[in-house]
């Protein structure tokens, strides 16, 4: 009787142990990607090869479609609109991350933004999915989040190559922009990230960042602010060579009539630029600085 | 604080209406001496001769005697085309907010009551979001789509919190200000969701909000002025009216006016006002709460002289607060509604305290 009794018991305990020893030779396949630090400063480890993972930033798809990774994207914002393929993946949020989401996709890792997205980034690693934080604040950043991204997924070659090429264009731009410099000096440039209110770029952005590179000098360098609303009087009076807008068309620009003063609307010097290719921290800013160049030293590029 | 006494709106002695013209002088004059301040000081400092030489050259008959050109001609498009104008809507949006502040005081006999408890600024803010989130490009040259939008969006809001009151004309004032609350929480509630899904704008909708008198040119004092000289001339016929209906309906009637009728128009006026206000400058706080409430205590509650003091006091007080939010931390600007209500506020205490000193 008491052998009987214990028979559904043993076979239950037969049935765990063979799956946990069935598994562990399947986990044995997988070999232990190498554990990295990321801008958290938390280990960060993913069992290699990885198969799916989630992007929560429009930068951070970018990255993963350019190191070859976007047939392994399984979830990206609303945001993410380049490559166009990453329109056709499936959303996890917007603004705000749906976390049920993200578990139902069960990811072998997701790529997160540290500065804005800790309380996400905490929920996530607390529920067991590994996130790897980035926080590039320079360009050099950027290249280092990209070989970040390469080593954590197994695509350390891949990362490398794609690093290399693109700090060869920066050193290219940074070469023709010193020589442009050399010969014409720095241009004085404005940032019109919108119009009512007067809103630039100051210090710690990257558009304040890439204007120096491209050869120019950002007016509102001495803002103290990153995304300040600013003064047009200063405007007017630190002339600038060069307007960029990212949103109002030029034509709108020449026809205010206390900006008609300015250099850069009496040369005809005002231009639209893709705001994602100079505001996302990912490779795609190379661009907008190859286009920065070709507006604050035009035919210094060729 | 009392909105009316029997006599204040009946009878007015001569000594009352002394101490009335005398007020309203020192005001204008005030006023003036605020604007020649605020041209003078800004982000770019302009030497005081230059400002005065810009300034004279453009009075007739005067620009005989100055002589020259200003040192740089971007001196001059600082003063004519961007100080200037940014003042002049300062007046116009302060004096309205405050003086539609004042009726709608008076009105409802609440202390709380301003420009926006009718949830005209709801719309406006609702406009203004939808044209910064989808970046909607400017349609008439020289004036950016927002105020543009929030203009259209804040007068349907009214058109809305009207229909939604009942009949034209029948409907009550409790009716009127029920509906302005719950469309304004409906609105905001879009609203909010709007910039929830804004991503990158939320920054310039959130500035937006503040309000600010950044990158404004005549296009905007063009484009608010008409409103806001009707719906405030409109307010100040009103205001023999606003102080009997301060008296209760029924002594109103005894009278000889009627009390509905008189309250949907001061309604519409202060609206009107109000929507071509918030449209050019965004929703600037406290001034048309803080600004008639001092007027009231100083001067009384006789809306024959509270309101034309209210506007030109509230047109004085953001100029002054302008002139702040452009200059503290230049290049730099501060939306202004930050200052109203910083400077505003303690302001309001220490002529409260005075007062009480001054009765006690």
């Amino acid at each position: 009787m008491d052998v009987v009794s214990c028979r559904p018991v043993l076979a239950v305990i037969v049935v765990v142990l063979s799956v946990a020893l069935l598994g562990s030779p399947l986990g044995a396949v997988a070999q232990s990607g190498p554990s990295i630090i990321d801008a958290l400063g938390r280990e960060v480890k993913v069992e290699l090869p990885v198969e799916s993972i989630v992007s929560i930033a429009p930068s951070n798809t970018e990255i993963l479609f350019s190191l070859g990774l976007g047939e392994k994207v399984t979830g990206v914002t609303e945001e993410c609109n380049y490559p166009p393929e990453a329109k056709l993946k499936p959303k996890v949020g917007q603004v705000e991350m749906n976390i049920e989401k993200i578990v139902e996709i069960s990811p072998d890792l997701v790529v997160a933004v540290a500065s804005m997205q800790l309380p996400v980034i905490e929920t996530l690693s607390d529920l067991g999915i590994p996130v790897l934080a980035l926080d590039p604040k320079s360009l050099p950043d950027v290249l280092g989040s990209i070989m970040l991204v390469g080593k954590v997924t197994g695509q350390e070659d891949a990362a490398t190559l794609l690093v290399e090429r693109l700090d060869n264009r920066i050193r290219d731009i940074r070469q023709k922009s010193a020589d442009a410099v050399a010969k014409g000096g720095r241009p004085r440039v404005f940032v019109e990230i919108w119009d009512d209110p007067l809103m630039t770029v100051g210090p710690g952005t990257f558009i304040d960042e890439l204007i120096r590179y491209a050869g120019g000098e950002n007016i509102a360098h001495d803002a103290g602010m990153e995304w300040p609303e600013f003064s047009l009087e200063v405007v007017i009076e630190r002339d600038p060579d060069v307007i960029i807008t990212l949103w109002q068309e030029p034509e709108d620009v020449y026809s205010r009539p206390a900006w008609s003063t300015i250099s850069a609307c009496m040369t005809k010097r005002v231009h639209k630029i893709d705001p994602d290719i100079l505001t996302r921290p990912g490779p795609r800013l190379v661009e907008g600085l190859e286009e920065l160049l070709e507006v604050i030293h035009p035919g210094s590029g060729d | 604080m009392t909105y009316a006494t029997r006599g204040d709106a009946i009878r007015g002695s001569a000594t009352r209406r002394d101490r009335r013209k005398s007020s309203i002088v020192v005001l204008i004059l005030l006023l003036f001496a605020a604007v020649i301040v605020a041209a003078g000081v800004g982000a770019v400092p302009v030497p005081v001769p230059d400002v005065t030489s810009i300034l004279l050259k453009r009075v007739p008959v005067v620009n005989r005697w100055i002589s020259g050109a200003a040192k740089r001609n971007a001196y001059e498009t600082i003063i004519l085309r961007v100080r200037l104008p940014r003042i002049l809507l300062a007046i116009v949006v302060g004096g309205s907010l405050s003086g539609a502040g004042a009726s709608l005081q008076g009105l409802f006999g609440n202390p709380l009551a301003d420009p926006y408890i009718m949830g005209i600024s709801s719309g406006a803010a609702l406009g203004a979001t939808i044209a910064i989130s989808a970046r909607l490009p400017s349609i008439v040259p020289g004036l950016s789509s927002v105020p543009v939008a929030a203009f259209v969006a804040s007068v349907a809001t009214m058109a809305l919190v009207y229909y939604l009151a009942g009949v034209p004309g029948k409907a009550s004032m409790d009716t009127l200000l029920l509906s302005g609350v719950v469309v304004s929480s409906f609105l905001w509630a879009v609203m909010s969701f709007i910039m929830m899904r804004s991503g990158d704008s939320l920054r310039e909708i959130m500035m937006w909000l503040m309000g600010s008198l950044s990158n404004k040119g005549y296009t905007h004092v063009r484009m608010a002025f008409p409103y806001v000289v009707f719906g405030i001339s409109v307010l100040t016929v009103m205001a023999r009216d606003l102080n009997l209906i301060c008296l209760g309906d029924d002594e109103a009637r005894y009278l000889g006016i009627n009390p509905e009728h008189s309250k949907m128009i001061i309604m519409f006026a202060a609206s009107l006002a109000t929507a071509a206000s918030v449209s050019v400058g965004g929703i600037i706080g406290f001034v048309g709460l803080i600004v008639p409430h001092i007027m009231r205590i100083i001067l009384g509650p006789d809306h024959r002289l509270l309101l034309p003091a209210s506007v030109i006091a509230g047109g004085i007080f953001l100029v002054v607060a302008d002139a702040i939010a452009r200059t503290v931390i230049a290049p730099t600007e501060i939306p202004v509604g930050i200052i109203t209500a910083l400077v505003g506020a303690p302001f309001f205490f220490y002529v409260l305290r005075r007062r009480k000193v001054h009765k006690g």
